[in-house]
């Protein structure tokens, strides 16, 4: 069974729960829908997105598994900034201002389970990717194509 | 489960099921925002309820943990047992064929903060697991506690 950390844990859930979940909200009109569609080797959204809350879900038509990893980039960062360090392979945590929100979905499928809510702010900017790769030493996906740029307007 | 969890149990019960429904419509007929439910990540446990009531629910996380932490959500398959997936997942084996295919999961690296949340449609009936993959020195987090079932209710 669980160790007695996630025992302790699972027991002050309930309790968390009663402040966590009491925070549903009126919004002034339901969310924006971004579909995004992973092939091989590319993904397929807008370049750009309207500030706002919006839904992400995402569809796999490619042979391989595919991921799409959203990461907000800091404020002050340019696109082409983040580009460069993705081209060269250099490390982007300090490029970015968040964790990250990733998606999974099987070859030929769409993930019909769990979709991304993100409340888009206008003039911040959002890389998307897939870090997998087809095998040990093969190259990320996103050096084969997999990598975006999104602004939001 | 002893009665001062089971009490508060069902107080949750009460709560989550009074919320939920204040939350689905709204007298002007306004779509509402499906209630949040935040999963806090520790070093090394995942917190979050046990069950939840039925419908769109929204995920975030935060983490006070020293290493990185994420969670992820998947849909436990018709016919498998939530015990018996905690059972093998805590053991270290693989439990990718026990939940349905399409998952998604938040990352934190430690001091940060996600601002995406995760959104579901929690079935009737089903089971679902929050799980953190990471490994620590070669040991899947996973297998450390940070994996739980979440059942969601019937009614």
């Amino acid at each position: 069974m669980l160790g007695k950390a996630a025992a302790h844990a699972r027991a002050l859930g309930v309790s968390v729960v009663l402040g966590a979940v009491a925070s549903c909200t009126h919004p002034a009109s339901a969310p924006a829908t971004v579909h995004v569609i992973g092939t091989d080797y590319a993904f397929a959204m807008p370049d750009s997105v309207s500030a706002g809350p919006t839904v992400i879900t995402f569809e796999n038509r490619g042979k391989q598994r595919h991921e799409a990893v959203f990461v907000r980039l800091k404020p002050g960062v340019t696109l082409r900034q983040f580009a460069d360090s993705v081209a060269r392979d250099a490390p982007v945590r300090p490029l970015r201002a968040t964790g990250s929100a990733v998606l999974f979905a099987d070859p030929g499928s769409r993930n019909d389970v769990v979709s991304i809510r993100i409340n888009f702010k206008r003039g911040e900017h959002w890389a998307l990717s897939c870090q997998f790769a087809d095998s040990a030493g093969a190259p990320k996906h996103q050096k084969l194509g997999m990598f975006r740029l999104v602004t939001v307007r | 489960m002893n009665r001062a969890h089971a009490v508060r149990a069902a107080a949750a019960w009460t709560l989550l099921t009074v919320v939920a429904a204040a939350c689905g419509s709204s007298s002007s007929g306004q779509p509402k925002e499906p209630p949040v439910v935040t999963v806090i990540g520790h070093d090394f446990a995942l917190e979050a309820p046990d069950s939840l009531p039925p419908g769109p629910t929204r995920f975030s996380f935060r983490s006070d943990g020293t290493v990185p932490h994420e969670v992820g959500i998947g849909r436990v398959k018709r016919g498998v047992m939530l015990d018996s997936l905690l059972k093998v997942e805590l053991k270290g084996a693989d439990i990718t064929g026990m939940y349905d295919a399409g998952e998604g999961l938040l990352y934190l690296a430690p001091g940060e903060s996600v601002d995406a949340e995760l959104l579901v449609t929690l079935e009737r009936g089903r089971d679902y697991v929050l799980i953190c993959t990471l490994e620590d020195k070669g040991k899947p987090h996973s297998t450390m506690g940070m994996v739980r079932g979440l059942r969601v209710m019937n009614d």
